[in-house]
């Protein structure tokens, strides 16, 4: 009976196959999936895919090139993680750049881009500024009311690569020829307003964003918010006279011409741990002539810290590091616990441990777990403190703790519990 | 059951290849760590073995101290002659028993003499641009010829063995220079810490490798901070950020790592130099945990 039963069902399954094979059914149908039926469900894309600018896979049906329709690891049931796959298409964003925009290191493509359809150019979900300005805050791009015409007209791609640049700020070209290709004027040093405006110096070589905002600024001719004293009196302080052989050659060897004045700062890069840099160091950090932060800085502190600390960058907004010492993220206050020239304690600290985390941390100046010289770290027989249980630039645990304070922490050190 | 059986077949089988393979050839032998003897270990700055004292000396800058250590790292002595010598960081020791130290406090390089009780300053008086000069770390040759970084000017000045200028062995213009050894044969080595990059130079300052970048995989720099080169040409670099050495053979192929962040015996927080002798032992300093780790 059962057999019987059994041989039904096969010739059943071996007609309905014939059936299928001969009417080509299952070939045509493993062969050519029509992702037409996507929209039947997806109906908010119907209207995308009239819009003139759609992604081509996209208004030619063809779903399956991005999505797996079954089954998928990653959000939307794309293939692959995001930036891997617009990548497999769009090689040329695939090549490295010695500075590339961070949602595109992410492989954050969808950030700027819709991979469906847009009423702009190239995809972008939003137009010009607005797109740039959602994450670059215009009030922080923007200081003062005077703008540069490209910046104000939000043609920010005028000056800026959004992929990825050879050059610092992602700029298209190199400062120098970035700026001239509009300002001929300066190109050629023709024009005696120009002339004088660079007290006859020979600017053409020099980088013109040292003394202008290419963005915006209070001040004439966009000059920065703050200027080097020094500028009122005059170049030759620092530099050679304009009609000398070379006049941009500054006067002193190397940093001297900074510390020829900055004594007080000349004897932080005679301690241990020092900053000091190739020629004139100084300028790694500070800009000679004007700047918009304070200290003359190039940048934002954070900035500034991690053109040559990337790793600690990479730390600090690591998916693993959920806490930071407050501010550090957002504000990159690294100068709050950090002297930025030189110092005679640990890790460029202003002070020792204690001294330096008390200034705020009051009440653990008051009271705490023994440190200092009387508190002796078991394991590496050295004095114990605040950095020995806590790890500020970056930790997986509350507190910045170098481990979970409710199994891992205390046992380090007391063994017998 | 079958399960935990089977997964501690599983540990006997891997471990052997993980503690005696690559990784498990270098081993730690012991830790020189602060005690009532010697008092807290401040910071702790080069560490060099004297081969013909068979000694190993520590610069403790922040103690303005200098440690030695006999051949068998016990503790000898402790020379520490008051102002004259503020913050020691990077030091040699040359075959008639002198020391070069670098001293940043006085930017220039200092000469000890112990059985003269001296200490006189380097003179830089015949070296270009001395003015602007700032000392690095310091390497000496089997001939006695000092090798002195100038991190402002970016090169590595050579004296003789009488301290007498013989001029720029080298000079970098792309890479800052961090740290320099030089090996039997003379070639020298230097590391830059900001670019991530390891160059070997044969005596006449020639380049003939260059090794090395930074970023996040394993066989590239976090923050390389020293380096030092074996008996076999094998060059080690300390990378302060991953706490770890990282091992390359003389064509520049990473082979292996060792240790990583930790406190206890054998690991490293935040190392800062290394220096190995003629023997193969390995002398590293464990800058945040205030010791110096002695591996082979």
């Amino acid at each position: 009976m059962r057999r019987q039963k059994r041989l039904f069902y096969v010739r059943i399954f071996s007609l309905l196959t014939a059936v299928l094979v001969g009417t080509g059914g299952i070939c045509s149908a493993a062969a050519k999936p029509s992702y037409k039926n996507c929209l039947e469900c997806h109906d908010d894309l119907q209207n995308e895919m009239k819009l003139k600018d759609a992604h081509v896979p996209f208004k030619k049906f063809q779903c399956g090139s991005c999505h797996d329709p079954h089954t998928s690891n990653y959000k939307f049931l794309v293939k692959r993680e995001i930036g891997t796959l617009c990548k497999s298409c769009h090689k040329d964003k695939a090549v490295k750049h010695k500075f590339t925009h961070i949602p595109v290191k992410e492989g954050n493509c969808t950030k700027c881009h819709d991979p469906h359809a847009s009423k702009d150019r190239n995809l972008l979900v939003a137009k010009g500024k607005d797109l740039c300005f959602a994450c670059h805050k215009s009030e922080s791009v923007f200081i003062g009311s005077k703008l540069h015409a490209p910046a104000g007209q939000g043609q920010c791609l005028k000056c800026h690569d959004p992929h990825g640049s050879d050059n610092a700020s992602l700029v298209r070209a190199d400062n120098k020829k970035l700026c001239i290709d509009c300002h001929h004027d300066v190109k050629a040093m023709k024009s005696d307003k120009t002339k004088k405006a660079h007290r006859y110096y020979p600017v053409l070589g020099a980088v013109c964003v040292s003394c202008h905002n290419p963005h915006g600024s209070k001040h004439d001719n966009l000059i920065r918010k703050n200027r080097h004293i020094l500028l009122k009196k005059g170049c030759t302080a620092c530099h050679n006279a304009p009609d000398s052989k070379d006049p941009l050659e500054t006067n002193k060897t190397g940093a001297m011409v900074c510390l020829q004045c900055h004594k007080n700062v000349a004897e932080d890069f005679d301690k241990i741990n020092n900053h000091v840099q190739t020629g004139i160091f100084c300028t790694n950090c500070h800009n000679p002539h004007a700047s918009d932060q304070s200290g003359m800085k190039k940048g934002t502190l954070k900035k500034v810290c991690f053109t040559c600390h990337q790793d600690t960058q990479w730390r600090m907004y690591d998916k693993k590091t959920k806490y930071l010492h407050p501010g550090l993220k957002k504000e990159g206050k690294c100068n709050d616990c950090h002297d930025p020239h030189g110092s005679n304690f640990r890790l460029f600290f202003l002070s020792d441990e204690f001294t330096l985390c008390t200034a705020c941390h009051k009440r653990h100046g008051k009271f705490s777990h023994p440190l200092g010289v009387d508190a002796v770290d078991p394991r590496s027989k050295r004095d114990i403190t605040c950095i020995t249980c806590h790890d500020l630039m970056g930790s997986q645990y509350e507190f910045e703790l170098r481990f979970d304070r409710r199994k891992q922490l205390c046992i380090q050190c007391h063994t017998s519990y | 059951m079958l399960k935990k059986s089977l997964f501690v077949i599983l540990i006997i089988l891997i471990l052997p290849f993980n503690a005696f393979g690559k990784k498990g050839a270098i081993n730690i032998i012991t830790t020189l760590t602060s005690n009532k003897e010697i008092g807290f270990l401040g910071f702790i700055d080069g560490v060099f073995f004297d081969e013909n004292k068979k000694r190993l000396y520590i610069a403790d800058s922040s103690n303005s101290r200098i440690l030695s250590y006999d051949s068998e790292l016990k503790y000898l002595s402790t020379f520490e002659p008051g102002g004259d010598l503020k913050h020691p960081t990077s030091l040699v020791r040359t075959s008639d028993g002198r020391f070069l130290v670098v001293e940043p406090s006085r930017r220039g390089v200092l000469t000890i003499n112990i059985r003269q009780k001296s200490i006189e300053q380097v003179n830089f008086f015949k070296v270009p641009k001395a003015e602007a000069f700032y000392p690095g770390n310091i390497a000496i040759d089997s001939g006695d010829n000092i090798y002195i970084i100038d991190r402002a000017n970016s090169r590595v000045l050579l004296f003789n063995p009488n301290l007498q200028f013989k001029g720029e062995v080298l000079r970098d213009n792309k890479t800052r220079i961090s740290d320099i050894k030089v090996d039997k044969q003379g070639n020298i080595y230097t590391l830059s810490t900001i670019e991530g990059i390891v160059k070997k130079y044969d005596g006449s300052g020639k380049k003939i490798l260059e090794f090395g970048r930074r970023g996040k995989d394993k066989t590239e720099f976090s923050f390389p901070v020293s380096l030092a080169v074996d008996e076999k040409g094998q060059i080690y670099v300390v990378d302060q950020h991953k706490s770890k050495v990282l091992v390359f053979n003389k064509s520049g192929r990473f082979l292996f790592d060792f240790s990583g962040l930790g406190w206890r015996e054998g690991r490293l927080a935040y190392p800062s130099f290394i220096f190995i002798n003629n023997a193969g032992t390995i002398f590293v300093v464990d800058r945040d945990n205030s010791r110096i780790s002695v591996f082979r």
